[in-house]
């Protein structure tokens, strides 16, 4: 599927509510902290909004395809969920199952999986996992996440 | 030239030259891969620096950098996709040369012209970063405020198709780069009541979240599981005198296409891209034979090697004096450098001479190291790169990078962060804001903030103490800079063909 886009709108908008975001968040601080933000704040808001006027008058839609918006979509969950497993299970214990199914999600989209396939994702998955926690842990001397388990 | 001595010195231990190789090595699997830039593969790195001092780590990046770029040829030769953004023209005869049974000869011509390329690029750095060094210490508070307006005026301009969205980006990386403690007033500002952010939005985080994360977002959508390779390395074995004298052969098109790299790489977010897709025009344009370009000519391939790699050093040279990177994966050394408390400038050659230019000459060593790595190793790692699942590939880089970004400082907000400051940059990838931008506003943000604010108090006397920052004639010529920048790019391009 593909879709048109007038970026230049929606690239403006995007900057005019950051702008507005930060502009409401902005609290009490005295001059010196305040001067510098509140000009970029300035020029944020006045590139958005050329960008906006641009896309108003000139603007010249973009196509982009949508072709594989929900392997980005399982992708962005993924993150998400590895990072609260992460926090709130373990390094290991979340990233395991997180790499194994995360490469067959991905191997499925270029054609069906084989029962060898769970095996080799999962071999595949301890052996890095493992291999990269151990690097950091043992020899780069970085300390292990707390969680309740590994 | 005791420092000199001292740097070379430093850098010839045996430790040091096995850092060197491993970095070159990691760099080329890396950069040979479609789709993982050389900024990801320095990002990716860093973590492994973490536990070296400040030379080595140095050393072990500038290693990979330079292997990264020309890994990238690797893939445009053989398979018709550039590993990295500064191949493009690499396939525009590196794979028709492939596909005519010569990819052996085409790797060994790319590999003597990198080797050029990169040992010009760090001879140009080693002569011309000390003097400007010295230059830059006559800039007051104005004057690097408005440098720093200049460089992320060129990044704006020069990364993205459109100057407006470049500008955007720009200010929205300075403004991330207002979050936390300010620098002058010493309050905490934008922490939108979430305590974490008041130590700010740290360079690395943002730079793995901003590089590494929408590459691999995209690498799920596209879905990819293996390489697609339609031309094999073929019989025999690399071809090292012959791809000597190709190179050789061609003096002009050799020295003239380090020029062209070694000047646009100075100019920040020209990147290796636009460098070697020059150097191939104009490689075309003075050749006796043009239009036996495209169809395998191995000047084409020369012109974009040694420029692309020309750029690996030379765009350091902003960098190590100003602190504003030429490209970047540039941006990743000074996070490093700022990591060890270096700052760029005079100081770091004078009170450090030893460690900058130690780490000029690696990348010296770097790049000779490109023939024994290449050409050796070159065919275990072409077949290692095309037996690598893509679907492997995507989970272990996110596991390097969650890793990576927690052992930064122990804390699993960064990961938050750089986790979300990726899914953001995936999606304004969509509407044309690039990432280049947004991180050189939060590298600048900190130099701009100082220089305004500074420059500020000292006119306060005045009715508009913002008029202080027009003040002095090096103010002023940067002033025009800019704005000749924004109007040179912002001219409609039709407009400037019909001229």
């Amino acid at each position: 599927m593909r879709i048109r886009l007038n970026t230049e709108l929606l690239s403006g908008l995007f900057g005019l509510a950051l702008a507005a975001l930060f502009f409401f968040n902005r609290g009490n601080v005295g001059f010196l902290s305040a001067v510098f933000p509140n000009t970029v704040l300035v020029l944020l808001a006045a590139f958005s909004a050329l960008l906006i006027l641009r896309g108003v008058i000139a603007g010249e839609p973009t196509t982009l395809s949508m072709d594989g918006a929900g392997s980005v979509l399982i992708g962005i969950g993924v993150m998400a969920a590895w990072w609260l497993g992460i926090k709130y299970i373990g390094f290991v214990t979340t990233s395991v199952p997180l790499f194994a199914g995360l490469a067959l999600v991905m191997k499925r989209r270029a054609g069906p999986l084989a029962p060898r396939d769970y095996l080799i994702a999962l071999g595949v998955a301890l052996v890095v996992v493992g291999g990269f926690y151990w690097v950091f842990s043992e020899v780069l001397g970085i300390r292990p996440f707390r969680a309740p388990l590994l | 030239m005791d420092v000199l001595i001292a740097a070379a010195l430093a850098v010839l231990q045996p430790h040091m030259l096995l850092i060197v190789l491993l970095g070159v090595t990691a760099g080329l699997f890396v950069g040979a891969l479609p789709g993982l830039t050389a900024t990801m593969a320095l990002a990716l790195m860093l973590p492994f620096t973490f536990a070296m001092d400040a030379l080595e780590g140095l050393v072990a990046l500038g290693a990979v950098y330079m292997g990264t770029i020309y890994g990238g040829a690797f893939t445009a030769i053989l398979i018709n996709t550039p590993g990295t953004p500064s191949s493009i023209a690499t396939t525009f005869d590196g794979h028709p040369m492939a596909k005519q049974g010569r990819a052996l000869e085409a790797i060994s011509i790319a590999t003597i012209a990198s080797v050029v390329g990169g040992v010009v690029g760090v001879v140009f750095l080693l002569l011309a970063a000390p003097p400007l060094a010295q230059l830059a210490l006559k800039f007051g508070p104005s004057e690097m405020f408005w440098v720093a307006i200049l460089g992320l005026t060129l990044i704006g301009s020069l990364s993205t198709g459109s100057v407006l969205k470049g500008l955007l980006g720009g200010a929205l990386g300075l403004l991330i780069g207002t979050i936390g403690i300010s620098p002058i007033g010493g309050e905490s500002r934008f922490t939108f009541g979430w305590p974490p952010l008041q130590a700010g939005i740290s360079l690395i985080v943002a730079l793995i979240g901003l590089f590494v994360i929408p590459e691999l977002l995209n690498m799920m959508r596209q879905g990819r599981a293996a390489i697609d390779s339609t031309a094999g390395l073929g019989d025999g074995g690399f071809r090292f005198g012959g791809a000597m004298r190709t190179v050789f052969s061609k003096p002009v098109n050799l020295i003239r296409s380090c020029l062209i790299g070694q000047i646009i790489a100075i100019i920040p977010g020209a990147g290796g891209s636009i460098t070697s897709l020059v150097a191939y025009n104009e490689a075309k344009r003075g050749s006796d034979d043009p239009d036996s370009f495209g169809k395998g000519n191995p000047e084409g391939l020369v012109a974009s090697e040694s420029s692309n790699n020309v750029m690996v050093a030379g765009s350091m040279v902003p960098l190590l004096t100003l602190g504003i990177p030429g490209a970047p994966p540039d941006a990743v050394i000074l996070g490093v450098m700022l990591l060890h408390g270096l700052r760029p400038g005079l100081e770091l050659f004078s009170e450090t001479g030893v460690l900058a230019n130690g780490f000029i000459i690696s990348m010296g060593l770097a790049a000779l190291m490109l023939i024994p790595v290449g050409l050796l190793g070159g065919r275990l790692i072409y077949q290692v790169i095309m037996r690598t699942p893509h679907y492997f590939l995507v989970p272990t880089i996110l596991v390097i990078t969650m890793l990576g970004t927690y052992a930064l400082r122990n804390n699993l907000v960064d990961v938050a962060l750089m986790l979300g400051l990726g899914v953001v940059g995936f999606g304004i990838r969509g509407l044309g804001l690039d990432a280049a931008p947004i991180v050189l506003g939060l590298i600048l943000g900190t130099i701009a903030e100082q220089g305004y604010v500074q420059t500020i108090l000292g006119g306060m006397a005045m009715d508009i103490p913002q008029l202080r920052l027009l003040e002095n004639t090096l103010s002023q010529i940067l002033i025009v800079l800019t704005v000749a920048v924004i109007g040179w790019t912002a001219w409609p391009r039709k407009h400037r063909r019909k001229e």
